[in-house]
């Protein structure tokens, strides 16, 4: 079983502003901004990406334990899709 | 050739549009086509997108797609603005006719900030001027909030005007972001035209405001600035009152009044983009205007400098 990846929701544009990040959601009509380690997490999810890779570009961006990315990487996905900034990546037919 | 049910009222109407257009100074190459039809009466409304209301015009835009709908309450009107194209089709109903200055201001206007989106110019409810030196700013804020009134105060101090608050954001020179004006009257209230002292002008009767054009105030108009500063301004008590803000909380603000970004995916990367430059480019304020500021035009240059 491959593990579920994760990109960003079509409606959702995202640009770099003072090291942080800018996101609409076109759909919901809505802002968001994160802080920088967000927005490298979504500018990876332009393509998409499984927890692992997420934890594994954070491990070579900054200087933290795997278990502290991890927990990170894993958060922040689930405010994502609660706030449907990313979706789950249906596999190719 | 257009007909309508009363005599010519169909071609004054479109004449008038031209007029409108005319005035602004939108360069010509850039107007959008409008196709007008009168129709009896609109028929049922076949979109099930949420509708977004504002004062006037209820709108229809965004995921799943499809052109842009826009519906005008204080008469029958619809306009559908193409999916990609700077065009819209416009079918009026007669009653129409009677309200053309409401009509331009409250429906054409909405009609107008969508198409020009085809064209990649985008929206930002603002005023634009220059000062004498050449410095650009931007006064983006509600109506009521003072932009009219700093934007007649500093226009007869010298500054050029781009206009009172319908600006659009473009791409400028050597990856700037630069700001075109769709030149308009200024529309003062009583209250800020009797600070100002000003008697004269257009007696805008439906508006209980008084429009100049910014030349009667011996301003020039200008059809582009390069803003470096922004001012989110709103009508304070005796004295004025400045805040600095960083440029996220810019950015926040911008995105408040050039809020048709949030409504459609065709530009909204560009649109975005240049938001965003604007943001980087400007030193950014908020601003609470006080009366001090009729005695001492120059306490907001000084503020910011």
């Amino acid at each position: 079983m491959t593990e579920q990846r994760y990109r960003l929701h079509p409606d959702l544009r995202l640009t770099a502003l003072a090291d942080e990040g800018v996101l609409l959601h076109l759909g919901e009509r809505k802002y968001f901004s994160v802080n920088d380690t967000g927005l490298s997490m979504l500018e990876a999810l332009r393509q998409p990406r499984t927890l692992d890779e997420l934890v594994h570009e954070l491990l070579e961006s900054y200087d933290a334990t795997e278990a502290d990315a991890r927990e990170s990487a894993q958060a922040f996905l689930d405010r994502c899709l609660r706030a449907s900034v990313i979706v789950p990546d249906a596999p190719e037919p | 050739m257009s007909s309508s049910s009363v005599d010519g009222a169909l071609l004054r109407l479109e004449n008038d549009v031209a007029q409108w257009l005319s005035n602004s100074r939108l360069e010509r190459v850039t107007w959008p086509t409008f196709i007008f039809r009168e129709v009896a009466a609109l028929g049922p409304n076949p979109d099930s997108r949420p509708v977004f209301t504002q004062p006037t015009v209820a709108i229809q835009a965004g995921p799943p797609g499809g052109p842009v709908r826009i519906r005008w309450d204080l008469a029958d009107a619809e306009a559908l603005v193409d999916e990609f194209l700077p065009q819209a089709t416009i079918s009026i109903t007669p009653d129409v006719y009677a309200r053309t200055d409401f009509f331009l201001r409250t429906m054409m206007v909405v009609v107008l900030l969508f198409a020009m989106r085809r064209r990649g110019r985008f929206h930002v409810h603002a005023a634009a001027l220059q000062s004498p030196e050449g410095e650009g700013w931007l006064l983006a804020g509600s109506s009521g909030g003072g932009k009219s009134t700093t934007t007649a105060l500093l226009a007869r101090e010298g500054w050029r005007v781009s206009t009172e608050d319908i600006a659009f954001i473009e791409p400028a020179l050597e990856g700037a972001v630069g700001v075109r004006g769709f030149r308009t009257r200024l529309a003062l209230r009583p209250g800020g035209a009797s600070l100002l002292q000003i008697d004269a002008g257009l007696a805008l009767a439906d508006r209980g405001k008084i429009g100049l054009w910014p030349e009667e105030l011996g301003a020039s108009w200008i059809p582009v600035i390069v803003p470096t500063v922004i001012m989110f301004t709103s009508v304070g008590n005796d004295r004025t009152v400045v805040e600095r803000l960083s440029s996220m909380d810019a950015m926040r603000g911008l995105v408040q009044w050039s809020m048709w970004v949030l409504f459609e995916t065709i530009g909204a990367t560009e649109h975005l983009r240049l938001l965003s430059g604007l943001s980087a480019q400007t030193r950014a304020y908020r601003v609470q205007l006080g009366r001090d500021v009729f005695d001492r035009p120059a306490l907001l240059q000084d503020a910011v400098a």
